[in-house]
């Protein structure tokens, strides 16, 4: 697994936000109240869900009301506006599936996420670590590709 | 030669960086940004270093008193750039203003002229130039945007740009290419009741003495004008400004494209789609007496900056628009007519 995980990743992204954007934190918490998601990104799944008290995020699956699959390479891509949520989509790159109203609510939850995010400082380095862990990867995995193997011949 | 030392100090100081001072209006940040357009003959270029001072009113906000942005899109036959902000410890205004550092760029002002170097790493885009100006700066002091405190902006239309623009796609190399440069600075807060369009015309052929600078600052609705104008220069000399009641300003159509590269990229997931009311063509036309004036700006191309409101979740879209000017006139008998490269920039909040 990719260090560090999705799971470590977001949660202190939440802990960032709740520090320094609480009322964002608070309504993105809101939001999500009423829809658990489960998140699978590469090999890791993830159960997000939220009350009152705050958004808690959990290994492995839950009785979710949203799935989301997707890899951190399409991640790393819209958080640097390679491409849209639509295009991922379209693309087959990102898949989600719930009801319309749930999908418009994480949706909603998302967008208010990000409101509170890209207000606060460091969550510039946050994301940009991130992109940048995930551009490594992608490149280390293109090189170890292209690499041709001991003792193969045509 | 002393006189031309003299003029050249003398430059130095009045294009500095000029940092926040004091103000009564301390709640409100202060920005301060200088910004430069270039057009090679492959290649067109927007960089901008802009500054916000914040007085901290807590311990959280204390990291965040000081933050440096270092912006850059090129133009070759599609748009490549980004925005990266820069920590405050890699942050420096020098030399009594001259020498600003951001991260990985530096901007330097010696014997009349700007030294300029930016790198953003992660988008393969890095540029090396040395700015002449070839015109005297025009300095507009203490206007306000939505009644708020007082701004001031200083521009020098017509810059001679040598050196260099690396992109994904190659290296550029720029010998005395036609540049512009405006200088902003005060204290106002992003998402305030004020939108504007801004562009300037110079030519490519160093024997056609014009340039100009058209500006227009306006209420959200874009209802009422706080500030608008039309700035001529002959030579080195500013030679007319046209005012308000001198303009008549006129939008036709509106710009199109498939793509439309949005930076920073994050803030893109929050404003998706490519449509904008970036206008297809925009004519200013001035008259005064016998003067007059047609500058027609053709858009062909647009990229935008995003920026987050400060006091409510919304977003300001800057829209960098790469297009011609066509420009027809007299002034004092003297006829004006010649085309231009431009970046116009149409700000919506």
């Amino acid at each position: 697994m990719p260090e560090p995980s999705v799971f470590e990743e977001l949660r202190r992204a939440n802990a960032l936000l709740a520090r320094e954007a609480e009322a964002a934190y608070r309504d993105v918490a809101e939001r999500l109240a009423r829809v658990p998601v489960v998140i699978r990104v590469d090999d890791e799944v993830l159960f997000v869900r939220a009350s009152a008290r705050g958004i808690d995020v959990r290994r492995g699956p839950g009785p979710a009301r949203v799935e989301i699959a997707t890899t951190r390479a399409l991640l790393a891509d819209l958080l640097e506006g390679e491409l849209s949520v639509l295009d991922a989509v379209v693309n087959g790159r990102l898949f989600l599936r719930g009801s319309v109203d749930d999908l418009l609510a994480l949706e909603r939850a998302i967008g208010a996420y990000l409101h509170g995010a890209i207000r606060v400082p460091r969550f510039e380095s946050l994301l940009a670590a991130f992109v940048a862990a995930t551009r490594r990867e992608r490149l280390a995995s293109e090189i170890a590709h292209e690499r041709p193997k001991a003792g193969c011949s045509p | 030669m002393i006189a031309e030392t003299r003029l050249q100090a003398s430059l130095d100081r009045l294009l500095r960086v000029r940092g926040p001072g004091l103000s009564f209006d301390a709640a409100t940040p202060h920005k301060e940004w200088l910004h430069f357009a270039v057009h090679g003959p492959e290649v067109d270029a927007v960089v901008n270093f802009s500054v916000v001072t914040r007085d901290p009113t807590s311990a959280r906000d204390r990291d965040a008193a000081r933050v440096g942005r270092l912006a850059v899109l090129v133009h070759t036959d599609r748009w490549q750039g980004n925005i990266e902000r820069c920590a405050d410890t890699a942050l420096a205004v020098r030399r009594n203003g001259t020498r600003l550092v951001l991260g990985e760029g530096r901007l330097e002002l010696r014997n009349g002229r700007f030294f300029l170097e930016a790198t953003l790493a992660r988008t393969g885009l890095a540029l090396g130039l040395e700015l002449e100006p070839i015109t005297s700066p025009v300095q507009i002091r203490d206007f306000a945007l939505d009644g708020g405190p007082p701004m001031s902006w200083l521009v020098v239309p017509r810059l001679l740009a040598t050196g260099w623009v690396r992109h994904r796609g190659g290296t550029v190399w720029l010998d005395r290419a036609p540049a512009y440069h405006d200088h902003n600075f005060g204290r106002f807060v992003w998402g305030a009741n004020f939108t504007w369009e801004w562009g300037y015309a110079l030519p490519r052929d160093p024997r056609v003495p014009w340039s100009l600078v058209f500006v227009r600052i306006s209420d959200r609705a874009r209802l009422s004008d706080f500030v608008s104008g039309l700035f001529v220069w002959f030579g080195s000399t500013p030679e007319r400004a046209f005012g308000a009641n001198e303009l008549e300003i006129e939008h036709e159509g509106l710009l199109r494209q498939e793509r439309l590269l949005k930076v920073p990229g994050v803030l893109g997931l929050l404003s998706p789609g490519t449509d904008t009311d970036v206008p297809r063509r925009l004519v200013v036309r001035a008259r005064r007496g016998s003067d007059r004036v047609e500058a027609a700006f053709e858009a062909h191309t647009v990229a935008q900056i995003l920026v987050p409101h400060e006091r409510d979740p919304g977003l300001t879209a800057i829209h960098e628009v790469k297009g011609r000017v066509c420009v027809r006139g007299a002034i004092a008998g003297t006829a004006l007519a010649f085309e231009s490269p431009s970046v116009f920039e149409f700000l919506r909040a």
